[in-house]
């Protein structure tokens, strides 16, 4: 058996243990590869940026706990340009699972750095059952679709939702969106209120959502751990994407490493040929 | 680190590595991993709605006073009819609500937030920025006062002192003057360039009452001949110290009541008009003007147009793809498979994140819990 013929029947698990080899290597040798930025990360740092001093903005977790390798640097990030302008933050989810734990502990603990006070500078909403219902109510009135805030405090009790009675108090929302939430907060919140939004969004989705920065519905896009990484330059908070970056180069050249070697052992063994005639 | 983090850290360790042992194959592990994730997944969302929803914001509300809640509360009791073969028909009731509801919302938000902006932007020439200038008027102790037509809603606002004199009880913005304004900011070397007292409103030192229409002016000069596809836009901002409200942005000529006028030379004039709103928040403004002139990008709006017309006529299939209609079709599928294969790339890259989350976790958090048990 050529090595070729070999190839074209290679377990699969080979391939498998290569791709966690390349996974691993890199944390135990640290490896670096250069991260540009791309325009729509850019675009959505200086919209931050020329968000006035102090303003309300709101930070949307609608990401389950399974892609917080994605999104959670973005929303880490977004919060520490927040709160580097003093920024006023409303945090809640659509995301039943995961959503509000994970805004409370993230919110919690990068609080502290900036010392933000719970109720005074931020406010975690937590989650409310049927997004179109939600995001349209909070239009009216973001009292009325949530009451309390996630540990059940009543929001007038919050000194910081004194001055917020729905959308027209908010300067900016960033939506990190691992699902079709996104698609919800440009047709209800950004349509129909003029809100300015910003949009971080797992890999998967991001081809889709390239087409809402070209229309000029978000103002920047992150797309997966790239835009992230990105996102944590423009901030000067290198953390977890900047490191995961170095890990996925690493496995891209693999990949396309194993897709070249398939192709080419796909004509030499005449597969091709075959499959032709 | 406590104890109880150990534990919890050795808890996610072991599902985590069981549901990778699947990889290997499939086995009892994995299985175990699979239901009990499954398991807490349903129980939690149950928890959380019967929390959230039902006691929040149906029965406390309710108890409260809000009796005329219990008309969606029996609707909602109502869907459980299906499970009964003889009763199921109720549930059509709340069924159609629902259906109702959602297709009231979905038709004007699906249209005004997705379809008409995309084929909006789709229409839309890909432009590349060439040049841009920045001039701004500073409100001199100006007051922007929201009325409502009928009460003057800030009267015994103290806090909106007039600085420089001048407010009444009906202004809107009071008195725009020009401060020295910043320099203008050119792109490049050809860039245009906006005089020192470029901008001028009118009505210029009166009261802007609420209604009444504004009329921007600002005068430029590029010294660079506009090329074959070249035009201007331009934006124009109110900033206040706390807000900011955007009344044009990207427009072009002849776009959302933005002008631009060729004075003769290397002179232009944008002129723009817009009525005060009673949304407008107190407080002092000033008006910025950018003005910026573009390149068309003509292959590629070209290659949009060609691209977005041959994938619609794919999914024609009315007619035969034969002929013209066929080689179309064809130029279709390669614009679609261009689109998956970005797809694809981005693809790996999202379930490669997962994996580098999970090692992440594996290698700094629990081997790293090895020291403090060890």
């Amino acid at each position: 058996v050529s090595i070729w013929n070999w190839l074209e029947q290679m377990d699969r698990r080979i391939v498998y243990t290569a791709v966690w080899i390349a996974v691993v290597f890199p944390f135990i040798v640290p490896t670096h590869f250069p991260i540009s930025i791309t325009p729509e990360a850019q675009k959505l740092y200086d919209a931050i940026e020329a968000l006035p001093d102090s303003c309300t903005v709101m930070v949307v977790f609608d990401y389950y706990p399974s892609t917080v390798a994605e999104c959670e640097p973005m929303t880490r990030t977004a919060l520490r340009q927040f709160w580097r302008k003093d920024c006023k933050v409303i945090t809640l989810s659509n995301i039943p699972l995961g959503g509000p734990s994970m805004a409370e502990a993230v919110t919690r603990e990068i609080a502290p750095e900036y010392g933000k006070v719970y109720g005074k500078d931020f406010v975690n909403l937590g989650y409310k059952a049927n997004y179109v219902a939600v995001l349209s109510g909070m239009g009216t009135s973001i009292e009325s679709i949530f009451p309390t805030d996630n540990s059940g405090t009543p929001l007038s009790q919050l000194p910081m939702m004194d001055s917020v009675v729905n959308y027209g108090q908010i300067s900016f929302i960033f939506e990190v969106a691992d699902n079709a939430t996104a698609d919800y907060w440009v047709s209800i919140v950004n349509a129909q209120y003029g809100v300015p939004m910003g949009c971080g969004t797992t890999a998967v989705s991001a081809p889709k959502y390239y087409a809402f920065v070209g229309s000029g519905q978000f103002v920047g896009l992150l797309g997966g751990m790239k835009g992230a990484a990105e996102y944590e330059i423009l901030v000067g908070n290198r953390a977890n994407a900047v490191r995961g970056m170095g890990v996925q180069s690493l496995v891209h050249l693999l990949i396309i490493f194993l897709v070249i070697l398939g192709n080419v052992s796909y004509f030499i063994t005449g597969k091709y040929k075959r499959r032709i005639s | 680190v406590s104890g109880w983090e150990i534990f919890q850290i050795w808890v996610i360790a072991f599902f985590t590595l069981a549901l990778f042992s699947f990889m290997y194959k499939d086995n009892p592990l994995y299985k175990v991993a699979e239901h009990i994730f499954a398991g807490l997944s349903a129980g939690y969302y149950v928890g959380l709605i019967w929390d959230t929803v039902i006691v929040t914001q149906l029965w406390q509300p309710m108890i409260g006073g809000k009796w005329l809640l219990i008309i969606p509360g029996i609707l909602g009791l109502l869907m459980f009819a299906r499970f009964s073969t003889k009763y199921s028909w109720v549930s059509r009731t709340s069924l159609a609500f629902v259906m109702g509801v959602t297709a009231g919302i979905f038709i004007v938000s699906q249209l005004h937030g997705l379809v008409l902006p995309q084929m909006r932007a789709t229409m839309i020439p890909a432009v590349s920025q060439l040049a841009e200038v920045k001039d701004s008027y500073e409100s001199n102790a100006a007051v922007l006062r929201i009325i409502d037509g009928t009460t003057d809603t800030l009267a015994a606002d103290t806090a909106l002192t007039d600085v420089a004199g001048g407010r009444d009880s009906t202004s809107a913005i009071d008195s725009l003057q020009q401060v020295t304004p910043p320099k203008p900011t050119v792109l490049s070397d050809n860039g245009i360039e906006m005089d020192a007292a470029a901008i001028t409103v009118q009505p210029d030192s009166s009261v802007w009452k609420t209604g009444d229409t504004v009329l921007i002016t600002a005068d430029f000069r590029d010294t660079t001949q506009l090329g074959f596809g070249d035009f201007y836009s331009g934006t124009v901002k109110i900033h206040g110290d706390s807000t900011e409200f955007k009344l044009a942005n990207n427009v072009w000529d002849g776009w959302n009541g933005m002008k631009f006028t060729h004075l003769g030379g290397d002179k232009y004039r944008m002129t723009y008009e817009f009525v005060t709103q009673p949304r407008h928040i107190p407080g002092d403004y000033h008006i910025q003007v950018d003005i910026r002139r573009n390149g068309t990008m003509f292959m590629l709006t070209i290659i949009v147009i060609v691209g977005v017309i041959a994938t619609l006529i794919y999914f024609y299939f009315s007619k035969e793809h034969t002929g013209v209609l066929g080689v179309t079709a064809k130029v279709g599928i390669w614009f679609i498979m261009i689109s998956f294969g970005a797809h694809f790339g981005y693809t790996v890259m999202g379930r490669v994140s997962l994996l580098i989350g999970r090692v992440q976790f594996l290698i700094e958090d629990w081997i790293g819990s090895f020291r403090h048990i060890f």
